[in-house]
């Protein structure tokens, strides 16, 4: 953890209200990333960011300075997620909206067919992922979204980093398996170009 | 497949991942050369994860993140003040089980003030407590939230 970061901690659990403001600021984008790849949608997802928040605020005294304070955080984000979803799910009121590639800069040397046969295929994904499991859903979000690396996912999930590279593949594969079931073209057998 | 190929399926997304340490990298690659059918596997991969490197999630805009910190602060004082009344009033309903146990002078209609929002929270309590023995057994999400 950097030593600024631990510092600003400290004051935090200490009861500084400018530093929990800080460590809210530094957070607030990756804690709504990580709740919209639970919930879905837009509102919901800065609803349970902001409650995740809220939950941090109230555990700070019970947070152990020695560890980092991502990981923690993000079990808080998760059970947040996980208990709405319980709820929403018994009320069946689950909306989704597609995460879209809208944005994102392809490289020089692309052509033309292989953005357009990456941008068919990434739609398809953004539709599938959420008949992913969970867990399988959350590891995808904070390799490809949060661009963490395994080591990082490592810690954020308290698992091996092999199971970081196992869990990541299943999810991949579960994610082909139900595109081949909706026929998307793009995943033929076409050499890689 | 083949059971040795079972080995190397995790590997693929390692590689793709960049995340494969050399000599794995150097196996997988002679097993990709020598087995068409997890080379046309891996090509299916490789696809898979460029395509999900290219999601993008709306990211809300400045007014959202201004009011962000308002919005947590708020959630942050409604649940003090859930917690101040919850314990207020279970206060005041021990004080009136107390009075209506013990104190002769309570009126007919002080008892019966008293007793409504005793059987009341009795009924919520017992109904909240049946929904949680019901969802416990039912619930997939429970052994997955970690506490």
């Amino acid at each position: 953890m950097a030593s600024d970061e631990a510092a600003i901690l400290h004051q935090a659990i200490g009861g500084n209200p400018a530093a929990f403001e800080s460590l809210v600021r530094t957070y607030q984008k990756k804690a709504y990333i990580v709740a919209y790849g639970f919930v879905g949608n837009r509102e919901d997802a800065v609803d349970l960011a902001q409650e995740s928040f809220a939950r941090a605020f109230k555990a700070l005294n019970r947070f152990d300075e020695s560890l980092p304070f991502y990981p923690w955080l993000h079990r808080i984000i998760r059970n947040v997620c996980l208990n709405f979803l319980r709820k929403k799910r018994r009320h069946g009121e689950i909306s989704l909206n597609d995460m879209v590639d809208k944005g994102y800069d392809p490289p020089d040397d692309e052509t033309p067919d292989r953005t357009a046969e990456l941008g068919e295929l990434s739609k398809a994904i953004s539709a599938a992922m959420f008949q992913l499991p969970h867990d399988q859903r959350e590891i995808l979000v904070l390799r490809h979204l949060q661009e963490m690396s395994y080591a990082e996912i490592a810690t954020c999930l308290g698992i091996p980093q092999g199971t970081v590279m196992s869990r990541l593949h299943s999810a991949r594969v579960n994610l082909r398996g139900l595109l081949e079931d909706v026929k998307v073209s793009s995943l033929g057998s076409r050499k890689e170009g | 497949m083949p059971n040795d190929c079972d080995q190397f399926q995790p590997m693929m997304s390692g590689r793709l991942d960049g995340e494969l340490d050399e000599l794995s990298n150097q196996k997988l690659q002679k097993h990709l050369a020598e087995c068409p059918r997890c080379s046309a596997e891996y090509q299916k991969l490789a696809r898979i994860v460029a395509a999900t490197d290219r999601l993008r999630i709306e990211i809300p805009p400045d007014e959202v993140w201004d009011s962000f910190l308002a919005g947590a602060y708020n959630r942050i004082e409604r649940k003090t003040g859930w917690v101040a009344f919850v314990v207020g009033a279970v206060a005041l309903v021990v004080l009136g089980i107390w009075l209506f146990m013990m104190e002769p002078w309570a009126s007919a209609l002080v008892k019966i003030l008293i007793a409504v929002p005793v059987v009341g929270l009795l009924i919520i309590f017992v109904s909240v407590l049946r929904e949680r023995l019901f969802l416990a057994k039912i619930d997939r999400y429970s052994r997955e939230i970690q506490r």
